[in-house]
């Protein structure tokens, strides 16, 4: 997964059951990481531009419908296809791309563009790329807190590098503390979040940027204009998935200045930190 | 009792009924799994309201297997 | 796919992309076996209605009174026991019923000029216990099921042992379900010695039942699924009535039906959500048929009704008409020439209309339920004519209380 996991299991039998749940990371990671080139979505990409497409398997196609979902719920902010735009912006330059070669990446972006009639996928112009980056960890997180909890686990807690899936409270009774962490370094976590269920995911913005003539462009990129959002410096959101807390994190990120009204009116539970350290909150009124 | 006549009515209704049908995609399928839109959403009463009207009159359940047999008078 | 209104609180985002992961096998587990233990208790009260004095010649005026215990418990399947990508559970289900009362013996010609049949009913007042014990196993691929049952039930002149296959396969993501299933019946008569019976009496005897069903399962929008299956079933062996005697040509004869006895079935079933409301309209049909000469209709329409969060009402009426069977009379005046003779009320011409009120009240993992029932029988009621109507006909009161309990 290329982040450090930790899974927190209590039970007589926890021991077989985290086998189990190594192996769900292991398949999903199989499957979906864009930097193994005998992954499924590997070759979904190497696929754009044929007239044929792929057909994909069941768990493949509702991820494809959550997509269709979460594109039209975020006004098309949240797209898997923006992921080309990492050829245009190289962050550990300080060089901006120019107009020009965003131009030529804007045709090859755009949910919409891309045809899905389920079973069949087709990416439509060669260079069209999907990037599940947003997805699998939060997806994955559900997956093996799902799993632990038909193996009979009932107390626990997935962390898959920051996205979190909990399979139930401590044996006492009390939620999961998870701190949240200061951008700026100065405290261990700027806040505390407790959990007794559901999914926490947080999105930041605080490491790699650009900055040329004082003007600060973030890596959070715009998949309309190809150029960086004025976003939030980090958001944190919970909802009953971590999946879906993971595309309101990606969204309220994209949104810019819209990012607490947006995601007051989803309905999640969220921590957003701004340039200026305040934090807001927004939950179901 | 013709069932070759009964066989075909059936058939002939479940093919109009497919016909006509909507297309709902996964997620729109909440209401759908909700336990009040099962058909049987209460198992045992639905178990003990069948063998009543069994034992009292003289159809049977139908559509289902594995009540077996009682002497119910 | 188009735009929404982020403010309007029925197109929250939020339930927009939770319905959305719902879907995702990796949520809800791929195919919908039983994660959780779920137990299930019901107790179940009926009683019959006395007989009319104008109807009664002879024996108890009382009729009836059943008590039932059912218990149904369900768990998963350990995932270690399977093969991957199976999952299974398991069910087990218990009834032990208690009977008490009286039950129609003959029926003969009445006193009167018209000779109106009237009921004799047996005089002693039995007591009888069944037990019935029954399992399900439940093994899943996918959204696909196979279910295996076993069951064995005995009471003081009854065993019966039963197995069934069953299973469901899903097409067009799961929009249509294809289900079907085959069960076999092995029951053994050995009737007791009340009420008295002529000689010879009946000892020992066998009978076993095919049944085969198929049906199909679609769902039609977001609101509404219906469902439609047929089933034909072949008994063979003693299918009489050991207890129950016939007024043939003056004569006291034995219950006496064919040995043979092909039935079809065909179920229609249809549910309808009301977003305004929360209610869940369901209506049923069933047509019956069968070679007794017995065809039967049946139609049932109920609505579950939320109250709040913790409450539900679920009112219901059913009503249901049957003709009799070929061999069926209350009296036979002369010797019928297939000497098949039964003036069971069962196989007699009726109509009958039945409410059901069931109140569930919600607390935390537990459901408790309350109901009752009142099913009435008449010849009026039938959708044929009927000119002589049985004088055994039942009506009936049911009082049914459940509990229910979803575990870890």
């Amino acid at each position: 997964m290329g982040c450090p996991c930790e899974i927190h299991l209590y039970g007589a039998h926890a021991n077989a059951v985290l086998d189990l749940a190594r192996a769900e990371i292991e398949r999903l990671e199989a499957k979906y990481s864009r930097y193994r080139d005998d992954s499924l979505i590997s070759r979904i990409n190497r696929s754009a531009g044929q007239s044929r497409g792929v057909a994909v398997d069941d768990e493949t196609a509702s991820l494809l419908n959550y997509v269709c979902v979460a594109y039209a719920q975020s006004d098309g902010l949240f797209d898997p296809t923006a992921g080309v735009l990492r050829r245009a912006w190289d962050f550990s330059t300080q060089r901006l791309p120019s107009q020009q070669q965003i131009d030529n990446l804007l045709p090859l972006i755009g949910w919409d563009r891309v045809s899905w009639q389920p079973p069949h996928l087709l990416l439509p112009t060669a260079g069209m790329q999907l990037d599940f980056g947003g997805l699998v960890k939060e997806y994955t997180a559900d997956s093996v807190a799902r799993l632990c909890r038909e193996q009979g686990i009932r107390h626990g807690m997935v962390d898959l590098g920051g996205d979190l899936a909990v399979v139930g409270p401590h044996p006492d009774g009390t939620p999961w503390r998870v701190g949240i962490r200061d951008p700026w370094g100065k405290q261990q976590a700027i806040a505390t979040i407790e959990l007794m269920d559901g999914g926490l995911a947080t999105s930041g913005d605080y490491e790699r940027h650009i900055e040329v003539n004082g003007t600060r462009y973030g890596h959070i990129l715009d998949p309309r204009s190809g150029w960086p959002v004025q976003s939030l410096v980090s958001a944190s959101v919970w909802a009953p998935r971590c999946v879906v807390a993971g595309t309101a994190a990606t969204v309220a990120m994209l949104k810019g200045t819209g990012a607490v009204n947006w995601l007051h009116a989803a309905g999640v539970h969220s921590l957003c930190i701004d340039r200026d350290g305040a934090l807001r909150n927004s939950s179901d009124p | 009792m013709t069932w070759t006549r009964y066989l075909l009515m059936g058939g002939i209704v479940s093919l109009c009924l497919l016909a006509g049908c909507a297309q709902v995609h996964p997620w729109q399928r909440g209401i759908l799994a909700q336990q009040d839109m099962t058909f049987q959403p209460d198992a045992l009463e639905h178990q003990i309201r069948q063998h009543t009207y069994t034992s009292k009159e003289a159809a049977t359940g139908g559509a289902t297997i594995g009540g077996g047999g009682c002497g119910c008078n | 796919m188009g735009a929404t209104n982020g403010n309007d609180k029925h197109n929250r985002a939020l339930s927009a992309l939770m319905s959305a992961a719902l879907a995702l096998p990796g949520i809800s587990g791929a195919a919908t076996p039983v994660t959780k233990v779920h137990t299930d208790y019901r107790f179940n009260y009926y009683t019959e209605g006395d007989i009319p004095a104008a109807k009664l010649s002879g024996g108890s005026h009382s009729r009836y009174e059943i008590r039932s215990h059912l218990l149904d418990v369900q768990a998963p399947l350990p995932f270690r026991l399977l093969p991957e990508g199976i999952y299974g559970d398991i069910e087990a289900n218990l009834v032990h019923e208690s009977m008490s009362g009286a039950s129609p013996w003959y029926v003969k010609p009445g006193a009167g000029t018209h000779k109106q049949p009237v009921q004799i009913m047996s005089g002693a007042t039995i007591h009888e216990t069944r037990n019935k014990i029954s399992s399900k196993v439940n093994l899943y691929h996918n959204a696909n099921r196979l279910g295996l049952i076993a069951g064995y039930s005995k009471e003081n002149d009854y065993e019966s042992l039963s197995f069934g296959v069953e299973g469901e396969i899903d097409f067009n993501q799961g929009l249509t379900t294809l289900q079907g299933g085959v069960g076999y019946d092995n029951d053994t008569v050995e009737p007791t010695l009340d009420p008295p019976q002529p000689q010879p009496r009946v000892h020992h005897k066998t009978l076993h039942q095919w049944t085969v069903y198929a049906g199909i399962t679609q769902v039609l929008d977001r609101h509404s699924v219906i469902q439609t299956s047929v089933s034909f079933s072949q008994a063979n062996g003693y299918l009489s009535d050991p207890y129950k005697l016939a007024f043939v040509d003056g004569e006291l004869e034995r219950d006496t039906r064919p040995d043979q006895h092909r039935r079809f079935t065909w179920l229609t079933r249809y549910n309808h959500y009301f977003e305004w409301s929360g209610s869940a309209l369901h209506v049923s049909y069933r047509f019956y048929d069968d070679d007794w000469g017995t065809s039967a209709h049946t139609l049932e329409l109920g609505v579950i009704q939320p109250l709040g969060r913790k409450w539900q009402i679920t009112p219901r009426i059913r009503y249901y008409s049957q003709s009799g069977a070929n061999f069926y009379a209350p009296y036979f005046p002369t010797v019928p020439d297939n000497f098949l003779y039964s003036s069971d009320y069962r196989l007699s011409p009726f109509g009958a209309i039945s409410w059901r009120l069931d109140v569930t009240r919600y607390i935390g993992a537990w459901e408790l339920n309350l109901a009752y029932e009142r099913y009435t029988s008449k010849g009026s009621l039938a959708i044929k004519h009927v000119s002589t109507e049985n004088p055994g006909l039942v009506d009936f009161q049911v009082v049914s209380v459940s509990i229910k309990a979803t575990f870890d």
